[in-house]
């Protein structure tokens, strides 16, 4: 279970300190409320930036709204970046899906990469995926989940997973190597 | 592989709309204002001018301890005293920065927030009570104007 801004797991007084801040919040404190948008936000926009990309502000506040209204339902502090991750990841994609203004490209049609910029790059790249793939290249390479938890988080079965990470990383390595 | 990847940004307004709507009972209006963004948060982060002037209720929002040992150095926590228009008083926590402010007392929830927009500023504004019947109570409220009072005072202050 990964921390909010890191991919390896966190301090246990972290987790103890969050578990009390939901806690706080479940009763309509405002100020714990305030500062659990402290600890997630990072978290979740760094989520929502590579699923949603333009839409990222939009599908940042939609996930948060969704967390944050189902917090009086978390009963175990334990479960709850698993549960904010799922939240985020299915928002974002609802909301890219939502807003998506053209079909992507087919993935074997991806322009050279001659760009200086390198984060323009990865965005160019990006941005020829769909939702979908976008979203299970995030929950593997900035999660660090295996394909199995992954396809679970994503309830798509675990052959489906595999295809479209396959796919995924396949366009970022014509990129790359262009 | 994951370092230049892009990152969602959540500004204040936003921030608020997620806050207003995760606390029950919490009345919520927004606006855009054709008042640019610094004028807007200097007059706001005064608040023991701006809060008596923006909120009806209030007569005094007086300052009277702050915490430095923020993690965030545009960051200010508060303790204020309040006094109502009855003589009622209240001990407040604020969280104040750039774009923010959060107050909270035993009873009561208040909340402001700004994000420049073209050329000018959406303002948002909130309020709750913390009581039992607080709800209806807001309900009443809502219905007769409610945060959006807040948004018109402040209009009214700095662009009479």
């Amino acid at each position: 279970m990964a921390e909010p801004g890191a991919t390896a797991s966190g301090p246990p007084d972290r987790f103890a300190v969050t578990a009390d801040l939901v806690r706080r919040a479940q009763r309509g404190d405002a100020v714990a409320v305030n500062d659990l948008l402290d600890v997630l936000t990072p978290y979740v926009t760094r989520l929502c930036g590579p699923i949603a990309l333009q839409d990222s502000a939009d599908a940042a506040q939609e996930a948060l709204l969704a967390v944050f209204q189902g917090l009086r339902n978390v009963r175990d502090p334990d479960a709850f970046y698993s549960w904010v991750r799922t939240t985020t990841v299915r928002e974002a994609v609802r909301v890219a899906r939502r807003n998506q203004r053209q079909i992507p490209t087919e993935l074997d049609v991806i322009p050279d990469v001659g760009s200086p910029e390198l984060a323009a790059d990865v965005r160019d790249v990006l941005d020829r995926l769909s939702p979908e793939h976008r979203a299970i290249l995030v929950l593997r390479e900035i999660e660090g989940l295996d394909e199995k938890t992954a396809a679970d988080r994503l309830t798509i079965s675990p052959g489906t997973a595999k295809s479209r990470l396959s796919r995924a990383k396949s366009t970022f390595r014509k990129a790359w190597t262009s | 592989m994951t370092a230049h990847w892009p990152v969602a940004e959540l500004d204040p307004v936003r921030r608020m709309r997620v806050l207003a709507a995760s606390i029950p009972g919490v009345m919520y209006a927004e606006e855009h204002l054709d008042i640019p963004y610094e004028r807007v948060w200097t007059y706001v982060d005064d608040v023991e001018t701006s809060i008596p002037a923006l909120i009806a209720d209030v007569r005094s929002f007086r300052i009277v301890a702050r915490d430095t040992a923020t993690p965030d150095p545009a960051e200010k926590r508060l303790t204020a005293k309040a006094v109502g228009l009855l003589g009622n008083r209240g001990a407040f926590e604020v969280v104040l920065k750039p774009g923010w402010c959060l107050m909270q007392s035993r009873l009561v929830i208040g909340g402001m927030a700004a994000t420049p927009e073209g050329d000018g500023t959406r303002f948002a504004g909130c309020g709750g009570l913390r009581f039992s019947g607080g709800r209806l109570l807001v309900r009443m409220v809502h219905a007769t104007g409610g945060a959006q009072r807040i948004v018109n005072r402040l209009r009214q202050q700095l662009d009479p």
